[in-house]
């Protein structure tokens, strides 16, 4: 039996059709439920869904409109049983701006709960947050939802926060102005996505990484670093397919090249070039063949985008551009992922065209301009495209082997200055839904089409091959000074698959540049001073490891004297080194014209809080520039500007309505400046922020010189240091403490 | 030496030379017919031409009306210029030309204008501080300005640039700069450079692009000082929006930081250079969204004027301006909008009258724009980037038609031959009659984008896409 299919609502030939069709596709890719859209590549994985009797026409005044929200957003949400989760931003005072989750009920569109979450060290601004769908647990219906600073939490269908990960403070995540934010999927027991991100130790250049986390427990399970360079930020979400029994996730890359990486391990098996920029969007398989679009640069044309296809079986290693089975290229689509339609491969380009391709021969069927920007995927369904441009309109359109028929067109709200949509239509339950960057519009009859859920599908059977990869669980660790951490393994064959975990008696253990000492029951212990490094493990003479940073317990003072190099236990510890100055030893973030000028240094956990922070800052000029230095405490950082001679208190760097600014406030160059800042949870559930700044030849000034109350608060975060390297700026006498 | 005393001579006299070139292209009808040698044809910046016989059909798959073509690199937003014979155009390095200068870079590309052969390139390489300074793949996006056989743009690197326009042709190295590090056939003979990011402080957003103007031996260039990455913070507050240089010599005459620390977000306006109730200015749009008029010798502010409604709020609704400033008479002719990345959302058209009296009108009907206006007959022909293209009574602001082009626009309509020519991202070349009423004399495809927009010189008209340049004239075929 193929799970899914049997829950497909409809005539049983359409069953018959669907298999004929997608055949292939079943047995590559497991079908949850034709029902859902738990991911934002819908329930496939593939931008279709198996639903009949969906709407040809509506309008936004209420002709087949279910209901609507004054809510929308970049990304579209998602659909699990009779809920929809739509990620979005907080409307109203643009001060108060958080992340939230909404949990609506598909039957009424009565909101049923939304959990508001904070944002904090990011670039990204406040229009463009919430940027990725969430995905829903199809076994246990918990939601995941990753931020656009790069926390990852975990909800229960209850809205009960499970557990969280905040990867800037854990690994160095850099969230960038752009604000693109993959999507996460959950395949089996994983989490899956992606980040930017400048760590510390083999994670310490700055670069693109793939994450696996327990998506019981949150707990990192595989870390990959397939990538040789980084060179864009991207939201490619990964796609699951078994090719040469080897089940893979397929994902672009933010150096222009799609991968295959085991899914159970991360490691990967082949990498394809397509592209000097970034890849976008998602890839689509069907059998072994991938089909998948860009709208960048090539590799070896002067042409810009690729629409294009190659047969993957065999496939390992670097795959060169000939072993395409064809590829077209002019057509522009950067953002919007492909679908397939029977012989046909339909994406949208950038200017809003819709082009369709001969999947076997790549040979151009028909074209036809819906707008003039895109963004979002189009979606296929009971033979009808759902598409929403960036010009505001949402299109129903029935495609046939020459051209589409147009069933209907809207534009969302005013025509002279349409509601943008950036979110592809989601298709669940009879109904499409489409989030606009203002409303969410649920299409399709009064009440949803009930539909029951798809069987979990089956455990993967354990293999009995012989090893090839030592996974060592959990494969991260943050811990306190003296803390233990037990430790696992767990064997994998050559193709990714689960064999068993090893026993205790056939692990070798030790530590690689960590101090502190593991047992051989994969017990470590830390020391109480700061360090990192690795624990490794040796079962059958292959290695694999596992990544522990350890921080001492309060209180810190550090004056760098002695120091040869800043410590490994930072993030971004390669972007700073301690320098003598005036015949001491400080820390010098230097002059950088590197990618990366604007480093933040965390060290601590993020669960701490209640805490101070001081340190000596002094800058220089340097043509015509001066660095900007601050300090990090519970995500909340002051700034000293140095080109603009201001200080700054900065609940979310990006977010200029939340900062508190003292503006002329003079510190010359060469000069030492003591900056403190005080973080103090309050029991009315606000916070208070204090800091301070005075020269450090002078006693400590009574009064506090900026001060913010944020009733949308940080409770907890990591100690660090800022530093922009458009001039050297010098750091010393680093001190955290517990309140006093 | 022959070449350095021939400049010289040009700069003691360049202030009359300039005032009477730009004089006569006026009056006598003669702008576009044997030259192009700046964004705009001429200081004023306003995209129309003198040149008759021009092509209204031609094919660039059959070749019909195509003279040559020159191919490009993958992206290219530094618009044609021509002048003493030599063509130059902006790009990237995607057609790598030469091995040993590999990779992205930006490319100045000069070409024969009789035949389209390639004579010689400038390539930078990116800057290392990455993309908040210099856009992966943008190329050069400043149009040159050519006086006597000198070129000045600034390149990817925010460094303004003096070069031969001969290069090495003319077999002479020419200075002040005589010890190039390449001194080939293909390479550039530079004169002298400045570096605006090591000398004034720049801190160009995403790219330097400026097309210089000058007025006598007075360059005029924006430095496109900007925001960081961050998008919250001016690094640069106190880095000058527009700077002059010495023509001859590159050196610093004056510098003005009047948008400080308000700038929205870059600066890629482009200065131009009138005459405005006697006084001749050089006018910039900059990154406040305001446009501001210098005395032209001593970089004295005059005059400034805000294009956003003071309730607009960035960057829903409130602007920056990309577009160049078009001055015909005393009115400066601008319209604001925003970075093609941000999308579609409302505009602003203003006629200026910048002797002081401030808004002759104001058009709020255009969206978003980064086009500069072309002005004839009174008739005022401005696209938007959601695509629609509007004329407008240049003296009263009303609306005499609007056409939707269905794509959006970067580039400026063109008017010469009685004709108005207009490019779109599809591809999509629109011919109109220039008129009160909306006539559509032909449409056209090039096969890729058109972001650039129309010159003209010797009875070729010319259209540059992502990839190539062509070369258009009645009655030829390749």
């Amino acid at each position: 039996m193929v799970h899914g299919v049997d829950n497909v609502a409809g005539n049983p030939l359409m069953h018959k059709h669907l298999l004929a069709i997608l055949g292939v596709v079943l047995v590559a890719v497991p079908v949850w439920s034709a029902d859902q859209w738990p991911e934002s590549r819908g329930p496939n994985r593939d931008g279709t869904s198996a639903e009949r009797n969906l709407p040809t026409s509506w309008s936004p005044a209420g002709d087949n409109l279910a209901w609507t929200l004054p809510m929308g957003g970049r990304s579209a949400p998602v659909v699990h049983g009779n809920r929809l989760y739509l990620q979005t931003t907080t409307t109203g005072d643009i001060a108060k701006t958080q992340e939230r989750l909404v949990a609506v009920d598909t039957t009424t569109g009565q909101v049923v709960w939304e959990r508001r979450v904070s944002q904090y060290l990011s670039d990204v601004p406040e229009h463009r947050a919430a940027w990725a769908s969430p995905a829903v647990d199809p076994q246990t219906g918990n939601i995941i939802m990753f931020t656009i600073s790069a926390e990852l939490l975990a909800f229960s269908p209850a809205g009960e926060i499970l557990w969280t990960r905040s990867l800037p403070e854990e690994y160095g995540a850099i969230t960038t102005h752009g604000g693109r934010t993959t999507s996460p999927i959950i395949d089996g027991d994983k989490v899956i996505l992606n980040t930017l991100l400048q760590g510390w130790g083999d994670l310490g250049r700055p670069g693109n990484r793939y994450f696996a986390f327990d998506k019981t427990t949150g707990q990192t399970i595989w870390v990959s670093a397939p990538q040789v360079r980084h060179y864009d930020t991207n939201y490619s979400s990964p796609i699951i397919a078994t090719i040469d029994g080897i089940r893979q996730m397929i994902v672009g890359g933010t150096d222009g090249a799609f991968y295959g990486l085991k899914v159970n391990t991360g490691e990967r098996i082949w990498r394809l070039e397509v592209s000097k920029r970034a890849i976008l969007a998602s890839a689509v398989v069907r059998g072994t063949t991938m089909y998948f679009t860009h709208g960048e640069e090539n590799m070896d044309t002067t042409v810009m985008g690729m629409v294009a296809s190659i047969d993957l079986a065999g496939r390992t290693g670097e795959i060169p551009l000939t072993a395409l089975a064809w590829r077209v290229q002019g057509f522009m689509p950067t953002f919007s992922s492909p679908l397939l339609n029977g012989n046909q491969l339909i994406s949208v380009d950038n200017g809003a065209v819709m082009g369709a391709f001969d999947v076997a021969t790549g040979k151009e069927l028909w074209t036809r301009s819906l707008g003039t920007l895109q963004k979002g995927s189009p979606t296929l369904a009971d033979g009808k495209l759902y598409v929403g441009t960036e010009n505001g309109k949402v299109y129903i359109l029935r495609p046939s082997a020459t051209g589409v028929e147009v069933l209907d067109e809207d534009v969302l709200g005013n025509p002279a200055d349409p509601e943008v949509i950036f979110a592809t239509p989601v298709v669940s339950g009879g109904r499409v839904y489409v989030a606009s960057m203002e409303r969410l519009y649920a299409i399709g009859p009064k009440a949803p089409v009930v539909v029951p859920q798809a069987p979990a599908p089956a455990a993967p059977a354990r293999s009995t091959a012989a090893p090839a990869a030592v996974q060592v669980f959990p494969y991260e660790a943050l811990l306190d000074g003296g803390e233990a951490q037990a430790f696992t393994v767990r064997l994998f064959d050559a193709q990714g698959h689960f064999i068993r975990q090893a026993a205790t008696s056939e692990v070798l253990w030790a530590v690689d540049q960590l101090q502190g000492t593991i047992g051989a029951d994969g017990r470590y212990t830390a020391p109480t001073t700061g360090t990192a490094g690795y624990v490794k493990a040796t079962v059958g003479g292959i290695t694999g490891q596992a990544r522990v940073r350890v921080v001492p317990a309060l209180s810190w003072s550090i004056d760098f004297e002695g120091m040869a190099a800043t410590p490994m236990w930072w993030t971004s510890n390669l972007k700073a080194s301690p320098r003598e100055l005036d015949g001491n030893t400080s820390l010098v973030r230097p002059r950088d014209d590197t990618v990366g000028r604007r480093t933040r240094f965390l060290m601590g956990k993020p669960e701490w809080s209640d805490y101070t922070v001081e340190v000596d800052v002094r800058g220089i000029e340097m043509r015509r520039q001066r660095g900007d230095v601050g300090i990090i405490n519970q995500r909340y950082i002051l700034m000293l500007f140095g080109n603009n001679q201001k200080l700054e208190l900065q609940p979310w760097q990006a977010a200029d309505a939340m900062t508190v600014s003292v503006s002329n406030f003079s510190w010359p160059v060469d000069t030492w400046y003591r900056m403190k800042l005080r973080v103090q949870n309050r029991p009315d559930g606000t916070t208070l922020v204090q800091g301070k700044v005075w020269p450090a030849a002078e006693t400590e000034p009574a009064a506090w010189t900026i001060e913010k109350v944020d009733t949308i608060p940080h409770r907890a975060g990591a100690p660090g240091l800022y530093g922009d390297g458009i001039s050297d700026v010098f750091f010393d006498n680093f001190k955290v403490y517990r309140n006093q | 030496m022959k070449k350095r005393v021939g400049i010289l001579f040009s700069a003691a006299l360049a202030t009359v030379c300039v005032l009477s070139v730009s004089a006569s292209q006026q009056a006598n009808g003669t702008k576009g017919v044997t030259s192009w040698p700046m964004w705009g044809g001429s200081p004023d910046r306003n995209m129309v031409s003198d040149a008759t016989g021009l092509p209204t059909s031609w094919d660039v798959k059959t070749g019909e009306n195509i003279k040559w073509v020159a191919a490009l690199g993958s992206q290219s937003y530094g618009n044609p210029v021509i002048s003493g014979g030599v063509v130059l155009v902006g790009t990237n390095n995607e057609a790598v030309r030469d091995p040993k200068q590999p990779g992205d870079r930006g490319v100045l590309k000069a070409f024969r204008e009789a035949t389209g052969e390639f004579m010689w390139q400038a390539t930078y390489e990116k800057l290392t501080s990455g993309r908040a300074n210099d856009w992966p793949f943008q190329g050069i996006a400043s149009s040159p300005l050519v006086i006597d056989n000198v070129a000045y743009y600034v390149s990817n690197r925010g460094i303004v640039h003096a070069v031969d326009i001969q290069g090495f042709h003319d077999k002479d190295n020419n200075g002040p700069k005589r010890d190039e590090e390449r001194t080939g056939i293909n390479d550039p003979d530079i004169l002298w450079e400045f570096d605006m990011m090591e000398e004034v402080g720049a801190f160009p957003h995403n790219l330097a692009n400026s097309s210089p103007v000058a007025f006598g031996n007075i360059l005029y260039v924006s430095t496109g000082n900007g925001q960081d990455e961050s998008h919250v913070n001016i690094p640069s507050p106190r880095a000058p929006a527009i700077i002059a240089l010495d023509r001859v010599t590159g050196e610093l005459l004056w510098e003005d930081a009047s948008p400080g620390d308000k700038i929205l977000h870059g600066q890629w306006s482009t200065p131009t250079v009138g005459t405005i109730g006697g006084v001749v200015q050089a006018i910039h749009g900059q990154g406040d969204g305001w446009v501001r008029g210098y005395e032209a010798k001593t970089g004295e502010k005059l005059w400034e004027f805000d294009t956003n409604p003071k309730d607009a709020v960035w960057p829903k609704t409130r602007n920056e301006i990309i577009a160049t400033p078009v001055v015909v008479g005393d009115i400066v002719y601008i319209a604001n909008g925003q970075d093609p990345e941000h999308g579609e959302g409302i505009g602003h058209l203003y006629a200026i009258d910048a002797t002081k009296r401030g808004r002759l009108w104001h058009y709020n009907k255009i969206r978003r724009t980064i086009s500069t206006a072309a002005v004839k007959d009174g008739i005022l022909y401005y696209p938007d980037f959601s695509g629609f293209f509007h004329a407008l009574d240049a003296k009263t602001g009303e609306v005499l038609w609007v056409h939707d082009m269905f794509a959006a626009m970067w580039s400026s309509a063109f008017v010469a031959d009685g004709k108005v020519y207009l490019g779109d991202e599809d591809g999509d070349i629109t011919i109109f009659q220039h008129g009160r009423e909306k006539k559509v004399i032909n449409e056209l495809n090039m096969g890729s984008s058109v972001y650039s927009t129309a010159i003209t010189a010797n009875g070729v008209i010319y259209f540059m896409t992502r990839n190539n340049l062509y070369a258009i004239q009645q009655g030829v075929k390749r």
